[in-house]
C-alpha cells in the first residue's frame, strides 16, 4: 500500500488455466445424458451470467462446490475447445471453479439462434465422463 | 338325419346335379355335426394354425418395433373369429404427447411446465404431425425427441438425427421466447414456432 502497510485481506491467488486443462460440467438432469440432450447443459439459466465448471477436482468435489443436491454425472471438455468458440472465455473464480462467460441468452430474441448454436458446439466438444447418479 | 336342424347337410345331402330326376337315389353322406357357427360352407380344416404376421403401423418410430398381430383361426378359416391386435397403431405424435403429459404430471429433475407451454406444445405437435401425415411429408422413421423443460416452466423438444438438429422452445408464457431452432453443420437459425414450420422442419430433418 502507499503508506507502507501490508494489505491484510489479499485476494486469493486464482490459478491460471492452461488450454489443455479439463473442465467438468455437472449434469443435473437425466435428459442431458441423451446424445440429443447434452446441449441443454450448455444453455444459460435465467439469471446466470456464466456456466459453472470445475477443474482440477473430482466429480464428487465438483458437485459439492457447485452446490447441487443431485446430479446424473458430468461432462468434460478442454479449456481450448471453449475459448476457440467465438467470444467465449473461461474465468476462474476460485481454486477449482470457473465460469464459461460470453454465452448469449436464449431468452433474448436476437441471441436465441447463437445461444443454441454455441450450446451445440460445446456439447460436441464435451464428452460425458461420469454417469453416476448422486445421491445414489 | 334331420335336415332342418343340420344346417350343413343341405350342402352335401341335398346336392342334386342338374338333370337328375327326382326318383333317382340320393347320395347319403354322414357328416359329423359341425356345431357353431351355422350356415357356413362345409370346409373342414383339421390342422389348427396360429400364424403370426407382422403389420407395420402407419409410421414407425426409431427404436420401436413393428406390431405383432396374431390371427386366430379356430375350426373354419373362412369364419374370421376376430383379429387380436396386441398394440393399437402408435403414431409418432402419440409418444411425444405422452412425454409432454409426463412432464406436466411431474417428472424427476424437471420443472412442471406452465399451462401456456403445455397447451402450446400439444397443439403444435398434434397439428404438425397431422398435417405431415395428410401431405405425406413425414418420413417412415421419425426420431423421437428428447422432452425436457427449462427452469422457467417452458417446454423443450429436441430432435437429433445425424448432423441435423431441430429444437422447439415453447416459452413458459406469452412474453417468453418461443421459437424453432434448426441446425445442420454451420447452417442454423430460428423460425417461428407453429405447425407449418415444424412439419416442414421434420421433413427436412428426415430428408423427405
Amino acid at each position: 500500500m502507499a503508506n507502507g502497510q501490508v494489505e491484510e485481506n489479499l485476494p486469493e491467488q486464482l490459478p491460471s488455466l492452461l488450454p489443455e486443462s479439463d473442465l467438468l460440467r455437472m449434469l443435473r438432469k437425466k435428459a442431458w445424458l441423451d446424445p440429443g440432450g447434452l446441449s441443454e447443459a450448455f444453455l444459460l439459466r435465467p439469471g446466470e451470467a456464466g456456466l459453472s465448471v470445475c477443474f482440477g477436482c473430482t466429480v464428487d468435489h465438483c458437485m459439492a462446490i457447485s452446490a447441487l443436491n443431485k446430479s446424473h454425472g458430468a461432462a468434460s471438455l478442454k479449456v481450448q475447445s471453449v475459448t476457440a468458440l467465438d467470444g467465449l472465455t473461461v474465468e476462474p473464480d476460485s481454486a477449482d471453479h470457473a465460469e464459461i462467460r460470453g454465452l448469449p441468452n436464449k431468452e433474448v430474441e436476437a441471441e436465441s439462434a447463437q445461444a443454441e448454436f454455441l450450446a451445440s458446439q460445446l456439447a460436441r466438444a464435451a464428452s460425458i465422463v461420469d454417469r453416476t447418479r448422486r445421491p445414489a | 338325419m334331420n335336415l332342418q336342424l343340420n344346417p350343413i347337410t343341405p350342402n352335401l345331402v341335398n346336392f342334386r346335379p342338374s338333370g337328375e330326376s327326382a326318383n333317382e337315389s340320393r347320395i347319403s353322406v354322414t357328416v359329423p355335426s359341425q356345431g357353431y357357427p351355422p350356415n357356413v360352407a362345409a370346409i373342414i380344416v383339421t390342422n389348427i394354425v396360429y400364424p403370426s404376421v407382422e403389420i407395420d403401423p402407419p409410421f414407425l418410430l426409431e427404436g420401436t418395433e413393428s406390431i405383432p398381430v396374431t390371427v386366430m383361426y379356430s375350426q373354419e378359416p373362412i369364419v374370421r373369429k376376430g383379429i387380436q391386435i396386441k398394440n393399437p397403431a402408435i403414431h409418432p405424435s402419440d409418444l411425444i404427447i405422452h412425454d409432454i403429459d409426463e412432464l406436466m404430471a411431474g417428472k424427476e429433475d424437471e420443472e412442471k411446465p406452465t399451462q401456456f407451454a403445455y397447451a402450446y406444445a400439444r397443439r403444435v405437435v398434434e397439428s404438425a404431425y397431422g398435417k405431415a401425415k395428410i401431405t405425406g411429408t413425414l418420413a417412415t422413421i421419425v426420431p423421437k425427441p428428447v422432452a425436457t423443460t427449462d427452469d422457467a416452466g417452458g417446454i423443450r423438444l429436441l430432435w437429433n438425427l445425424g448432423a441435423k438438429n431441430v429444437r422447439l422452445n415453447f416459452g413458459a408464457a406469452q412474453d417468453r421466447q418461443s421459437y424453432l431452432y434448426y441446425e445442420a453443420g454451420q447452417d442454423h437459425d430460428v423460425e417461428p414456432l407453429d405447425e407449418d414450420h415444424l412439419a416442414t422442419r421434420l421433413a427436412w430433418l428426415t430428408g423427405k
